[in-house]
């Protein structure tokens, strides 16, 4: 007999929680094909280490963009893949609850259950992305209190206020921390004349990139491929420039973040001076986003301690509690 | 006479016997009905005990276990977890 699964199926990384032993998976959400024969060869971290640097017959995708899917067969095959890995075969088949989006359609929903249910799941039943990480990080979600959480992923940003084991209030936009990447990208191909790859172009970000300055700041070098002559050219980049690049995805978030504070009753809005605002997901990790958050919201903002497993971690919590938190499934709202 | 006497009571055993399984298939409907009803009502959770089971289930207690293994995450420390009032990164 299976045991019951939790999927965090992520633009960026896939997380998988089993039932009663935790976290049993957690690779970028990747795979790597032979474009003349359709054979998969690598899914998972072998393959994210395949991006941009494969030969002509090799494609190396990630078949999700925020935090849709945009190729179900590929999903389908990643998914069973990933799940093989974790001990499903044709005879096992688990339940499986999987974290989307509260911003993606009935028709990417559905596109989402039904390659969990041909990847080899028995049941596959999804739950909102802000309310598994409220449950991850372990906000007092049960109590008429309000608790604000701030999911900043690959591909989406959701911000949602959540009292009483329910979503009060919810804002998603389609921009997380990939559109962060793509700006870098961007800026370095037009301000410097140089293209550089989705890798390096998160490199970038995670050793300079920040929301806010901060007093120790160092320039980066920046190797990528002339424009002009195709040559290898070396480029030093400032934090600066790195913040005058990704300024419009930030304000993008904080814009949502801010929306969403402006929908909460006024009950649970004095709540949060109090109790402040917690940011998850890997996009949250953006040096000083945090601060620049709390500077415009004038609300406390908290970094999560389990910033990247939290929606796995609170998805399991709904997995081990299954009927119990049943009412939680979208489109089961009683 | 007596022949038409006959055919009457005839006629009517035949209505009686009408009516009695006209009452008896209505009978039998009704507490199909009332039956069919008892075990809906049975089978459907109170809205309240549905809704303290909800909450009960995110409950600190019945988080106990998800805490713990944020717990382990964190390089292992074994100490009794606290609630994200008390966690979180300050900024």
């Amino acid at each position: 007999m299976a045991r019951d699964l939790a999927i965090d199926l992520g633009t960026a990384n896939t997380l998988v929680y089993m039932k009663g032993r935790g976290i049993v998976l957690n690779e970028p959400s990747v795979i790597a094909l032979n474009r003349q024969t359709g054979e998969v060869l690598a899914t998972g971290r072998e393959a994210w280490a395949m991006i941009g640097r494969t030969p002509g017959y090799i494609v190396a995708v990630r078949p999700l963009r925020g935090g849709a899917i945009t190729d179900f067969e590929i999903t389908e095959r990643m998914i069973r893949l990933l799940l093989q890995r974790v001990g499903v075969s044709r005879f096992t088949r688990p339940k499986v609850v999987i974290c989307v989006p509260s911003a993606i359609t009935e028709v990417e929903r559905r596109a989402v259950t039904d390659a969990a249910r041909r990847a080899g799941a028995a049941d596959a039943n999804l739950i909102e992305q802000p309310m598994a990480a409220a449950i991850g990080a372990d906000l007092p979600i049960d109590e008429p209190v309000g608790n604000m959480v701030i999911d900043i992923g690959g591909g989406t940003s959701e911000t949602a206020v959540i009292s009483l084991g329910g979503i009060v209030a919810l804002e998603a936009v389609r921009v997380g921390s990939f559109d962060i990447d793509a700006a870098i990208q961007n800026y370095v191909r037009r301000e410097h004349g140089i293209a550089i790859g989705e890798r390096t172009a998160e490199e970038i970000k995670v050793a300079i990139g920040s929301a806010e300055p901060s007093e120790e700041e160092t320039q980066a070098e920046v190797r990528g491929r002339d424009l002009m002559t195709g040559l290898p050219k070396t480029v030093l980049i400032s934090p600066d420039e790195i913040r005058f690049a990704i300024e419009d995805v930030v304000s993008s978030i904080i814009a949502s973040v801010i929306r969403c504070l402006a929908k909460a009753p006024p009950e649970l809005s004095q709540d949060f001076l109090v109790r402040g605002m917690y940011l998850v997901g890997g996009g949250g990790l953006l040096r000083n986003l945090a601060a620049r958050i709390q500077r415009e919201t004038k609300v406390p903002v908290k970094l999560s301690n389990v910033p990247l497993e939290a929606v796995v971690l609170g998805a399991g919590h709904v997995m081990e509690h299954y009927e119990a938190l049943r009412g939680m499934f979208m489109g089961s709202r009683r | 006479m007596g022949h038409g006497g006959h055919t009457d009571s005839h006629c009517r055993d035949r209505v009686v016997t009408a009516v009695v399984i006209v009452i008896v298939i209505a009978v039998v409907v009704v507490v199909a009905v009332i039956v069919a009803v008892v075990i809906r009502r049975r089978h459907r959770p109170d809205g309240v005990a549905q809704f303290q089971r909800h909450i009960d289930a995110l409950s600190p207690e019945a988080r106990r276990p998800v805490v713990d293994r944020v717990q382990r995450l964190e390089d292992g420390t074994d100490g009794t977890p606290s609630r994200a009032r008390d966690q979180g990164r300050d900024v």
